[in-house]
């Protein structure tokens, strides 16, 4: 809360949005788009974990993907240890024409209204605008060329760099690892890109991650169907880490899990992140892997952020009524808490074709006129409490 | 209690023949089933449970085969039923729901012809009265616009949709018992509970039984009354629900409801129960959970503890049950994996 | 975990256990021997052919006879004389003829095919588009009316022959390398490696194409029979290999003009023609043997 506003964001997301075309007919014309993820904006900070929550199609895989560049976003900007890393896998001229809409101009706008350059910059309130500014006006005195050439400069090692500092693991361990390499050799390909160190060394360091891992170095020269799906995730967990990676997306590590197996796993994350100091953005559905493991929680829902607050104040005082009910959903392992339900009618619409306005609003037991009609914004009640909700904290548990 | 039981399982083997050896799925289980209660079986992938079901319906495929055991439904021995009999049996007396719809249902047919299908091969009835059945059945799981979903097709339908439609299906013919084989671990939560509380309320109106089939311990803690646990193979504890999760007496058990994260609560740690489940094809000796359990002595290494009753009621199979304190010590210990 | 036999062995002894695969191994490892011990063999059963050979070129049959009179088989012609030439000497060496014909051409097609489709499935959008319709053209001419054509454009030979058939044959590759790269590419290991920084060229050799592979090699072995039926049918014809050429179809083209008269020239029909069959079939069995252990389906 104001802890986490002192802190640094090692990832900052603004207004993220990832549509796919939807092809059809024999000239394969777009015919529509699935609004995977429509404008979403988050922060995540050094060490912690930020648990991403939603159900199936609600865009929390998509956001993780895109925010490591494995889809391009749509539009929107992603910054990562404070250097814009948007513009580093687009195709050049895509790249520059980011630049030149998300920078170049707007400044340029403001130094005419403003009058000066020094007017134009205090008018700016965004840190890391003032920042990108000060690089425009101040260090290439306001030329266009000369800002875009150095921020375009060494793109492959920038991007080398932002592969090296966030890494993904991912839900099926079955499917993450490719059954024809050895394990030695999947969890050190990492490292061998990079060549960050000769092979000797690199393959002392597999052994020395499988170890950290809960595995043994016995295990190196085997084959992944050799595993089993826990065994399995701890590899997909030190493929990862190879290369110190600063943030982990993990997504729905644990999913597949069966009981026992998770409980393994979610304690190795705990133990890695403080041993590595590592940054989790935890994507998964189950809200109570999610309460366990993070220290603040986003909810996602249909391509939209609904709500983001830290984890007590979030599980103690949910304010968007979707929250609610999904909480109140979760079966609780204790037969003598039978609580009521709330039940939400229907199914998730479609992200190709969503509901105006709030697009919980079908669902939504609270709903009144006004929820059609206009898309409630995320605002900010204090505390880091965002929600996006014309009513809430309207609907109790 | 001490009415006749719907289903008695008596020392059940369903082995697997494979090409590696052979599979004790299922190695001498036993429970009861009784009219109108809901029964849940827990247990992680491979435990059986699964198989346990499909050893009761008669759905085994052509590797496995009951080796051992008795299977009582009404007093009749089903072992010992023609499989024309059994087929009559199944749909009419005890039907099925499955974690995946899709893979249930015919994606050739529409639901409509399913449901009028299953009608038609159990009830005396003609086609428009059981295509007006499948439809009341539809509007009775809660499905919007029966009249026109009865002639979608399965793709046509959400995954919540699609179980609706399944559970409609097998409770056309007013079945005594009913298996729900993981039926809400596809679905999304806000769904699960959509079908969950349709099954109870199903369960009101109709009066099955219901044998639930899940890995989620909430799942089971919401529905069922009665639980078996099973690990390897084996059923290793067996009591009331509010006393299984009151007062666990296996550390498998123990172990399982210690490992789960709670949206009630928070945890520091989670229990560890170490090491993977025990590989099928070779089982420990004496007690299968010894390899996992950190109260294994020489004794759980050589020999098989037997299911016995702790209390009326409360069955479990363990030779330390006196030693379950001991758990809470290690798990406090925060060790590691 | 541990006492699980290794994936290997276990293939090998379900394939070892399938009778017709064992069969279809037999038959292709006497094949092999013949191609390659073709000159003694001929010089053992065939002395009076293996001496006449033409030391400059040993793929022509050998002259043995001057009248164009089938000669039933005798103790120096074992399976008989067609056209003047021995056809004991032709079936041998056409073994190796078989093998070249059918390696080069399921090996380049299937080179070209992975090329074409990699690049297809790779690339996507409208380079996808034009190649995959290039593919449609090929396929919708019919294979051995395409190859006629070709090779009568080309002229005769064998390397005119392979030529024809590598242009019309590498479709079916593209296609299936195509659509198993375009599954292989929404593998959780492909996006892990993309995520690692790996350069795209190298996901596609270190993790898409190993796992695609297979069901090309499949493919081939199933294919390699049905190259040498259509290269001896083009020989048949007449446009295939030069008349002469040891060479299974060019003996049967010989058989040509006494279709009407089976009881004096069956030698020059059955001999080549069984050749043939065990050859297609050999390969068919072991291909088919390959599918079932490799498709994961039949895994468990």
């Amino acid at each position: 809360m104001s802890q986490s506003e002192n802190r640094k964001p090692i990832l900052r997301v603004d207004n993220l949005v990832k549509y796919f075309p939807v092809r059809a007919g024999v000239f394969r014309r777009v015919v529509a788009h699935v609004k995977a993820v429509d404008n979403i904006s988050l922060e995540v900070y050094e060490k912690e974990t930020l648990g991403l929550v939603g159900e199936s199609g609600c865009g929390k895989t998509t956001a993780g993907m895109t925010i490591l560049r494995l889809h391009e976003p749509t539009s929107g900007r992603i910054i990562m240890n404070d250097e814009d890393t948007t513009h580093l896998f687009m195709p050049y001229f895509q790249a520059r024409k980011y630049l030149i809409n998300t920078y170049v101009k707007p400044f340029e706008d403001l130094k005419e209204k403003a009058g000066s350059v020094d007017s134009a910059i205090k008018s700016i309130e965004d840190e890391f605008d003032v920042k990108m500014a000060k690089l425009y006006f101040e260090k290439h005195n306001g030329s266009k060329s000369s800002f875009i050439s150095d921020l375009m400069s060494d793109r492959e090692a920038k991007r080398k760099a932002f592969r090296r500092q966030s890494q993904i693991i991912f839900q099926d361990p079955y499917s993450s690892l490719n059954p024809r390499m050895r394990i030695k050799n999947i969890i050190a390909e990492g490292a061998i890109i990079h060549k960050v160190a000769s092979r000797s060394e690199v393959m002392a360091r597999v052994a020395d991650i499988l170890k950290k891992v809960g595995l043994s170095e016995d295990h190196m020269s085997r084959f992944p169907h050799e595993f089993s799906g826990g065994q399995r995730q701890r590899i997909g967990i030190a493929r990862a880490l190879i290369l110190n990676p600063h943030l982990i997306v993990a997504d729905e590590a644990v999913s597949a899990l069966d009981v026992s197996i998770q409980a393994q796993i979610l304690n190795l994350l705990n133990d890695l992140q403080e041993e590595f100091g590592l940054t989790y953005l935890f994507i998964a559905h189950d809200l109570a892997v999610v309460r366990h493991v993070s220290r603040r929680v986003a909810v996602m829902y249909l391509g939209k952020m609904v709500e983001v607050a830290s984890k007590t104040e979030l599980f103690e005082n949910p304010l968007h009524p979707y929250t609610v009910s999904l909480m109140s959903a979760i079966p609780i392992p204790d037969p003598t808490k039978k609580s009521k339900r709330i039940i939400l009618q229907g199914d998730v619409p479609s992200p190709i074709n969503p509901p105006s306005g709030c697009r919980f609003h079908p669902r939504c037991p609270i709903a009144k006129e006004v929820c059609a009609k206009e898309e409630p914004p995320l605002q900010d009640l204090g505390n880091g409490h965002k929600v996006a909700c014309f009513f809430p904290g309207e609907m109790k548990r | 209690m001490d009415k006749k039981p719907l289903l008695e399982v008596k020392g059940l083997k369903t082995y697997f023949h494979t090409d590696d050896g052979i599979v004790k799925a299922v190695d001498g289980v036993s429970f009861e089933v009784y009219s109108g209660e809901t029964l849940g079986i827990v247990g992680e992938s491979g435990c059986g449970k699964s198989v346990t079901s499909l050893s009761v319906m008669r759905l085994l495929d052509e590797k496995g085969e009951i080796a051992g055991g008795e299977i009582l439904f009404d007093g009749k021995d089903i072992r010992a039923l023609s499989d024309e009999e059994m087929r009559k049996m199944r749909g009419n007396d005890m039907a099925m729901i499955f974690q995946e719809p899709m893979t249930a249902l015919n994606p050739v047919y529409t639901i409509g012809d399913q449901i009028t299908e299953a009608i038609l091969l159990h009830q005396d009835v003609d086609k428009e009265t059981a295509r007006k059945m499948a439809i009341d059945m539809l509007r009775k799981v809660g499905i919007p616009e029966p009249e026109k979903r009865v002639d979608e097709y399965p793709h046509e339908l959400s995954g919540g949709m699609r179980q609706r439609a399944m559970i409609a299906m097998s409770l056309s013919c007013n079945p005594k018992l009913l298996f729900a084989d993981e039926p809400t671990t596809a679905l999304d939560v806000t769904i699960q509970a959509q079908i969950l509380e349709l099954m109870l309320e199903l369960q009101k109106e109709y009066g099955m039984a219901i044998v639930m089939i899940t890995h989620d311990l909430g799942v089971i803690a919401e529905m069922a009354e009665r639980v078996v646990v099973m690990y390897a193979g084996k059923v290793v504890e067996y009591a009331d629900v509010v006393t299984l999760f009151k007062d666990p007496k296996h550390p498998y058990t123990w172990g399982l409801m210690n490992a789960i994260p709670r949206l009630d609560e928070d945890k520091d740690v989670l229990y560890n129960i170490p090491g993977v489940v025990p590989d099928p094809l070779d089982f420990p000796k004496g007690c299968r959970f010894n390899t996992r359990c950190p109260l294994a002595t020489d004794k759980c290494r050589t020999e098989e503890p037997p299911l016995v009753e702790i209390e009326p009621g409360h069955k479990a199979a363990c030779w330390h049950i006196d030693r379950l304190v001991e758990m809470v010590k290690v798990s406090r210990a925060g060790e590691g994996a | 975990m541990a006492k699980r036999k290794s994936d290997f062995r276990k293939m090998m002894k379900k394939f070892w256990r399938n009778q017709t695969a064992v069969l279809g191994v037999v038959l292709l490892i006497m094949f092999v021997i013949i191609a390659i011990f073709a000159p003694q063999i001929v010089k053992t059963f065939s002395p009076k052919a293996a001496a006449r050979a033409y030391a400059e070129d040993p793929y022509q049959m050998p002259r043995v006879a001057w009248t164009s009179n089938p000669l039933p088989p005798s103790k120096d012609d074992p399976f008989g004389v067609i056209g003047g030439r021995d056809i004991f000497y032709g079936v041998i060496y056409g073994t190796r003829t078989a093998f070249k014909l059918g390696l080069t051409v399921a090996g380049l097609s299937a080179l070209i095919g992975i090329f074409v489709g990699s690049i297809s499935a790779y690339f996507g959008g409208w380079v996808d588009e034009i190649f995959m319709r290039i593919v449609d053209i090929f396929m919708s001419i019919p294979f051995l009316v395409a190859a006629m054509v070709l090779t009568t454009i080309l002229g005769k030979g064998l390397n005119n022959v392979m030529i024809a058939l590598v242009v019309f044959g590498w479709m079916t590759t593209a296609r299936l390398i195509r659509g198993n790269i375009l599954q292989a590419r929404e593998e959780q290991y492909v996006l892990a490696a993309k995520a690692l920084g790996q350069k795209d060229w190298l996901i596609i050799i270190k993790h898409i194409l190993p796992n695609t592979i297979f069901p090309v090699v499949i493919q081939m072995s199933m294919r390699m029979g049905s190259y040498v039926i259509t290269a001896a049918g083009l020989s048949f014809l007449g446009v295939g290999a030069e008349p002469g050429y040891a060479d299974w179809g060019t003996i049967l083209s010989y058989s040509r003009n006494w279709m009407t008269m089976l009881d004096k020239a069956w030698f020059a029909i059955v001999f080549p023609g069984v050749a043939m069959v065990l050859f297609v079939l050999a390969w068919n069995l072991v291909g088919d043997a390959l599918r079932d252990i490799f498709d994961p389906r039949m895994r468990s």
